[in-house]
């Protein structure tokens, strides 16, 4: 079956099997950014924004997907440079693998704060996040990176 | 061997997905989220997203969520922020993930009875309804205690809306897992008085079920006397078990302390 999706602001038309979950049918079609961690809804290393809001591609029926928009962090790498310098900033990143996954929250995180709908104080961002595991890190650099990032004090 | 679709349908009505779903092996997709982790053969699956369940609005003095409404669009709607101090939002909050709550649809939390739901049990300590195509409305216990109707499409889930006071607790190896054991508590406030008392216990691990003596002896009176009998009568009548993450006779203690400080919570 086809579906048209409008990935990173544009429309493509995809062949797919019904069988197929998103991340499947992505890494297919060259979104590398998007990682297979457990596949089971846990990790959020393949999370995507679907219409705009974080979701995970490993559970999301692709075909459910026709005439919806998806942005991968590809999409967004522009924006979040600042982001990015962040984490260099603070040796965060080891191996790499959660960091694509994870920028995809922070860039939602940042407009859920914006729009007042997530406090800005350290409880609400480590609970926002709480889906994007690391098995490197311990996540101390990244949270130094995302605190500074977002502003929060 | 992951779940196998062999063909995939977005009716425009819930007449036709009715239709549809009367073909054998035929079955309805919610966020697709769980049917994911199966490893099932589904000769049709039929997607709800275009039938127009998906909206929460307020309707003879409920609020209506429709069953492809998503948790996170629940969670953060006005009148559910609104509803007794927020309590539904903040429990909703605690289901896993930002990520999966932008997926995962009322319906398809509901419909299966999973014994580890908090969902289930947040809502059980409402007065609240499930509406069925074919079966019809019904009170979310007795959809609960019965066999699920066969073939159908739950299309709306439904809270009566009054002032209640109300409290969700839950136990956790780890917050972002799930919960051994959780616990729920409301109760009406009329004229300075809390009546109406719904009590909840889920994950024994079997699903969320009410404490009928519990709320029974809370509706004569809360003062310590009548909470500790209250108490000793839930951990009496549900029962529990064990599984790999824990005992039933610990489940059964720890129920007891949570449904305390629910019931603490509540009073205020
Ligand atoms: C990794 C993971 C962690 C989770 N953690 C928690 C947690 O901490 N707490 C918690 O409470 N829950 C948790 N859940 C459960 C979650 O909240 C959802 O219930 C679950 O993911 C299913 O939602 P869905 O909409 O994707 O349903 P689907 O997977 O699409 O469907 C589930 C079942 O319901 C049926 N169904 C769906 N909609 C309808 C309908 N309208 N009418 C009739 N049948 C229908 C489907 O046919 C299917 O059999 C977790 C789920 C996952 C995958
Ligand atoms: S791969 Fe999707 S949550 Fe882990
Ligand atoms: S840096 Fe390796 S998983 Fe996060």
């Amino acid at each position: 079956m086809k579906i048209k999706v409008k990935i990173n602001g544009e429309w493509k038309e995809w062949e797919i099997d019904p069988s197929d979950y998103l991340l499947d049918v992505l890494r297919r079609e060259g979104y590398l950014s998007v990682k297979r961690g457990c596949d089971t809804g846990t990790c959020g290393t393949c999370t995507v924004l679907v219409d705009g809001f974080p979701a995970l591609s490993c559970s999301i029926l692709a075909a459910t997907m026709d005439g919806h928009e998806i942005t991968t962090a590809e999409g967004i790498a522009d924006e979040m440079e600042d982001y990015m310098k962040a984490l260099a900033a603070e040796g965060a990143d080891q191996c790499g693998f959660c960091s694509p996954g994870l920028m995809v929250m922070v860039y939602a995180l940042k407009k859920e704060i914006e729009n007042g709908k997530v406090e800005k104080n350290e409880e609400a961002v480590k609970r926002y996040l709480i889906g994007n595991l690391c098995r490197c890190s311990g996540y101390l650099g990244q949270q130094r990176a995302i605190f500074k990032f977002l502003g929060v004090k | 061997m992951p779940l196998k679709i062999l063909d995939y349908v977005r009716p425009k009505t819930l007449e036709r997905a009715y239709e549809l779903l009367q073909k054998e092996g035929a079955e309805i997709l919610g966020g697709t989220t769980y049917a994911r982790l199966s490893n099932r053969t589904i000769k049709l699956a039929i997607d709800l997203q275009d039938v127009g369940i998906s909206d929460i609005y307020e309707e003879d003095g409920y609020i209506v969520i429709g069953a492809m409404a998503r948790l996170a669009n629940m969670q953060f709607h006005d009148l559910i922020m609104k509803y007794a101090d927020g309590y539904l939002y903040s429990a909703i909050s605690y289901v896993w993930s930002v990520q999966l709550r932008n997926i995962a649809t009322v319906g398809g939390t509901i419909v299966p009875k999973w014994g580890f739901s908090d969902f289930i049990t947040a809502v059980l300590a409402l007065p609240s309804e499930v509406e069925f195509y074919k079966a019809g409305r019904m009170k979310l216990e007795d959809f609960l205690e019965n066999p699920t109707p066969k073939k159908d499409i739950m299309t709306k889930l439904l809270i009566k809306k009054e002032p209640r006071k109300a409290s969700f607790k839950f136990m956790r190896n780890s917050v972002y897992d799930f919960s051994i054991v959780n616990a729920a508590v409301s109760a009406k406030e009329e004229d300075g008085k809390l009546t109406g008392w719904r009590v909840v216990v889920g994950a024994r691990p079997g699903v969320a079920a009410l404490s009928r003596r519990a709320m029974e002896i809370l509706n004569d009176g809360y003062d310590e006397s009548h909470i500790e009998e209250a108490i000793n009568a839930m951990k009496e009548e549900l029962k529990f078990a064990d599984d790999f993450r824990w005992s039933g006779e610990y489940r059964r203690e720890v129920a007891g302390a949570l449904l305390r400080n629910a019931i603490g919570e509540v009073i205020g």
